[in-house]
């Protein structure tokens, strides 16, 4: 780890970008020049539209020399989990099930942001489907963590966790259906936000469980995220669950006083999950700062992580099972054993167990609301550790050990994941921040106010 | 509900019902970890009344109630 190199943040590019001191085709050059450099070793991207980037750069480029500035995203090269359909571009889902699929359409999100003038790098690993992995039978490699690549970058958004790490995108789309934004963020070391249940539109986007998917953004700070936000975000007539709601302007309400404002901290949930020494010294260290940072620090007792986590599962694995039955009966050799597995397991549930597991959500919802009548946002640890070696992994991980992540894909709520610090070993640590639905704006602006009040966004792998 | 691990034999039943067909060898490796799976499928089931709603079913305003 290493003191920052000098490459831009996403908020730092849009900033020069705006003032002329930085090309979008300079800016551009050189992540692509990163990529060719790392990508072998990192296995972020499936797919690389160096071509179309370049173009894209030129065309942002003359537009804003123009003083035809569209808004801050502009010129910003990012790139998209592949779950994410692209018009022209392969959209594997990182399955050999779909290795020839080339969408005619974008997903609703990746429309916005074409629309928003950012530059698409391309199309990054992903477990197969956003569920079966780290997964070595695969088309593609698994992706690798840039702190060290023997280690899981967490998922299933593994190479938008990698990427945004190791400097291959300034921002990354990623999903969200038990964990799957804010674990990357967390092992990877960045900032990640689920937005709130029906934020983002899930058109064109492939499904692993319809009733917990989440869009949303990764990206370097909370700050970014925020303007990734400000773009993905909106009503979505094509997506039943998109929510008709005002869309703030997130980037705008990250400054804050936060005397009198209530956190309520779960800490039980850490240490239902056997969290390490390292995390709990960490959680103590991010709640010393939000306790400066004048906000009072309450402590809250959910139901057990275990009820949200077993909640969760359940509904995934059925879920899956139903979107994935007509392969898995047909030709289940297309899919990798991972999720071959994974499947198997949710086909064998029963309709009552579903029904069953829709009624305790609907107990846990409620569990949850009743503590946001007591404060306004709740903080816990991401992860119990950091992450893993790949190599440690078995293809049952999450059914063995609660997910910290899962409560609020029950809930719906807004959860943003940020640095806690790092491990001995040189890993980073994470916390989470989650807040009453669609105050997406105040979990991003309690992260940004940690990250601005501590030094860890400065480091860097080294690369 | 039962706490006892499922057998080889009830698991197969499951399986089929699914119209999935598996050899012993990948019997014998899912059941490595379907207990953990039984573990969930009886942690969900709290108790409560019959009428307890599941989630995402939707109580709409009396007539004449403020929205």
């Amino acid at each position: 780890m290493k003191p920052d190199t000098g490459f831009p943040t996403l908020a730092d590019a849009s900033t020069r970008i705006g003032d002329g001191t930085l090309s979008p085709v300079a800016l551009t050059e050189a992540v692509l020049a990163r990529i060719e450099r790392l990508n072998g070793t990192l296995a972020a991207y499936i797919t690389v539209t160096a071509e179309t980037a370049l173009g894209e750069a030129r065309r942002a480029e003359s537009e804003i020399r123009a003083g035809r500035r569209i808004g801050p995203l502009h010129g910003i090269p990012i790139a998209y989990k592949d779950i994410y359909e692209t018009a022209g571009v392969l959209t594997s889902g990182h399955s050999r099930s779909l290795v020839d699929r080339v969408p005619e359409n974008d997903a609703f999100s990746v429309a916005r942001m074409k629309a928003a003038g950012a530059v698409g790098l391309g199309k990054l690993a992903t477990h197969e489907f956003a569920f079966g992995g780290p997964s070595h039978d695969l088309p593609w490699p698994v992706a690798r963590n840039p702190w060290h690549t023997d280690h899981f970058t967490g998922g299933s958004s593994t190479g938008s966790g990698a990427a945004v790490t190791a400097g291959l995108a300034l921002g990354a789309y990623g999903s969200d259906t038990g964990g799957s934004i804010r674990l990357p963020a967390a092992f990877s070391g960045l900032t990640g936000l689920k937005p709130s249940y029906g934020l983002v539109s899930r058109m064109g986007v492939y499904p692993l469980a319809f009733s917990l998917d989440h869009a949303g953004p990764l990206a370097w700070t909370a700050q970014d995220c925020a303007l990734m936000l400000e773009v993905m975000a909106g009503h979505d007539p094509a997506d039943p669950a998109s929510a008709d709601v005002p869309v703030p302007p997130y980037s705008q309400l990250l400054e804050r006083d936060w005397s009198g404002v209530r956190i309520g901290v779960v800490r039980h949930f850490w240490e239902e999950a056997e969290a390490t020494d390292e995390t709990v010294a960490a959680m103590e260290a991010a709640l010393a700062v939000y306790r400066r940072l004048g906000a009072t620090l309450v402590e809250i007792t959910l139901p057990p992580l275990a009820d949200y986590t077993a909640t969760c599962s359940i509904l995934i694995l059925a879920e899956a099972a139903a979107v994935h039955e007509e392969v898995l009966r047909r030709d289940p050799k297309l899919l990798g054993e991972i999720l071959r597995k994974r499947l198997i397991v949710g086909s064998t549930l029963s309709g009552a167990d579903y029904v069953q597991a829709m009624r305790r959500r609907r107990e846990l919802c409620d569990a949850t609301a009743a503590a946001f009548a007591e404060v306004d946002y709740l903080i816990t640890a991401t992860t119990p550790g950091p992450a893993p070696r790949i190599d440690s992994m078995n293809w049952f991980y999450t059914f063995a050990k609660p997910l910290l992540t899962m409560p609020f894909n029950v809930t719906g709520s807004p959860a943003v994941a940020t640095r806690a610090g790092f491990a001995g070993n040189g890993l980073p640590l994470s916390f989470q921040i989650a807040g009453r639905p669609f105050d997406d704006a105040g979990v991003l602006a309690l992260a940004h106010a940690h990250e601005r009040a501590t030094d860890w966004i400065h480091m860097r792998p080294e690369a | 509900m039962t706490d006892a691990p499922i057998t080889p034999e009830d698991f197969v039943v499951l399986v089929r019902r699914a119209g999935l067909t598996l050899d012993e060898a990948q019997i014998d490796d899912l059941l490595q970890a379907y207990s953990y799976v039984q573990a969930m499928v009886a942690r969900v089931r709290t108790p409560r009344g019959r009428e307890a709603e599941p989630a995402h079913v939707f109580a709409l305003p009396s007539p004449g109630a403020e929205r």
